[in-house]
């Protein structure tokens, strides 16, 4: 549009990284956020995942550890 | 972890486990115990449903342990038990579904006492209003496995888990964003049927003699 930007002329500057967080409205995300954002869903996910695993085994899942170390071994 | 895919569980293994093998087998399920209660959490969303799911899961792993493969890849062995269970629970308790819709039952997925990030929050609440086959290609490639394992495990063609990875991961961005959609709040989530897959899937179990 402008070829050449003047002295006192207002920019409105639209860089391609501030828009990481999704704010930019309807348009569609650079590349480089895209690629960010996708990381960003993988990581999430493996951290839930993490998360998760990471909880220590409820007392329910007692007896059937038992079961499985032959302990008290009722099919086997 | 680059071991051998194992076969799907109704194939049978040539033969028994020896008592070293059997041994390793079942050290090997309680190992798993916390990978499982995870993929659990991830499909079906609710925390006690999950944990019965995974016990389920325990159990028949350890009855049809004749079928493992000693020197394959026991969390993948696993991963397929787990992942059929929950699939026939769902089929079993398609019936009832919209009894949990009318409910409004919300999600354990999340819990924001254990996660102070609200993205990872919006994250998993998003992630909950994908179809199944999407939640699992997702998670199983999230870390665990790669692409080609999960096809295995999914039973399904590598390009195929690649597409609904690459779906799910196009879907959640706007769903996070905001573009397409709203969100659940937080506590209420009655699109998900899968509560009233498991709580028909559970009554159903109960019944059966462990």
């Amino acid at each position: 549009m402008a070829d050449k930007m003047r002295e006192g002329d207002v920019v409105t500057a639209v860089d391609p990284t501030a828009n990481a967080a999704g704010r930019a409205g309807n348009r569609a995300p650079k590349p480089q956020t895209h690629r960010a954002q996708q990381k960003a869903i993988t990581q999430g996910l493996r951290k839930f995942f993490d998360s998760v695993a990471s909880e220590p085994v409820p007392d329910e899942f007692m007896a059937l550890l038992q079961k499985i170390d032959g302990k008290k071994d009722a099919d086997a | 972890m680059n071991r051998p895919l194992p076969a799907h569980e109704h194939q049978e293994a040539p033969r028994p486990m020896t008592k070293e093998e059997e041994k390793d087998f079942r050290q090997g399920l309680v190992e798993m115990v916390p990978v499982l209660r995870a993929f659990a959490r991830s499909l079906c969303g609710k925390r006690d449903l999950a944990d019965d799911l995974a016990q389920e899961t325990l159990a028949k792993a350890l009855q049809a342990r004749d079928k493992f493969r000693p020197g394959t890849n026991l969390k993948a062995w696993l991963f397929v038990i787990l992942r059929n269970e929950f699939y026939s629970n769902h089929r079993r308790a398609k019936t009832v579904s919209n009894y949990a819709a009318a409910e409004g039952m919300h999600s354990d997925a999340m819990e924001p006492e254990q996660h102070a990030s609200l993205d990872l929050s919006d994250l998993m609440r998003a992630f909950n209003q994908l179809p199944f086959e999407q939640k699992e290609a997702l998670i199983l490639t999230a870390g665990e496995f790669s692409y080609d394992e999960a096809a295995a495990i999914c039973g399904c063609a590598v390009g195929t888990i690649k597409s609904r990875v690459s779906r799910a991961r196009k879907r959640l961005e706007s769903l996070v964003e905001g573009k397409d959609g709203v969100l659940p709040a937080r506590s209420e989530h009655p699109e998900d049927p899968t509560d009233a897959f498991f709580k028909f899937g559970r009554s159903v179990t109960e019944k059966a003699p462990g």
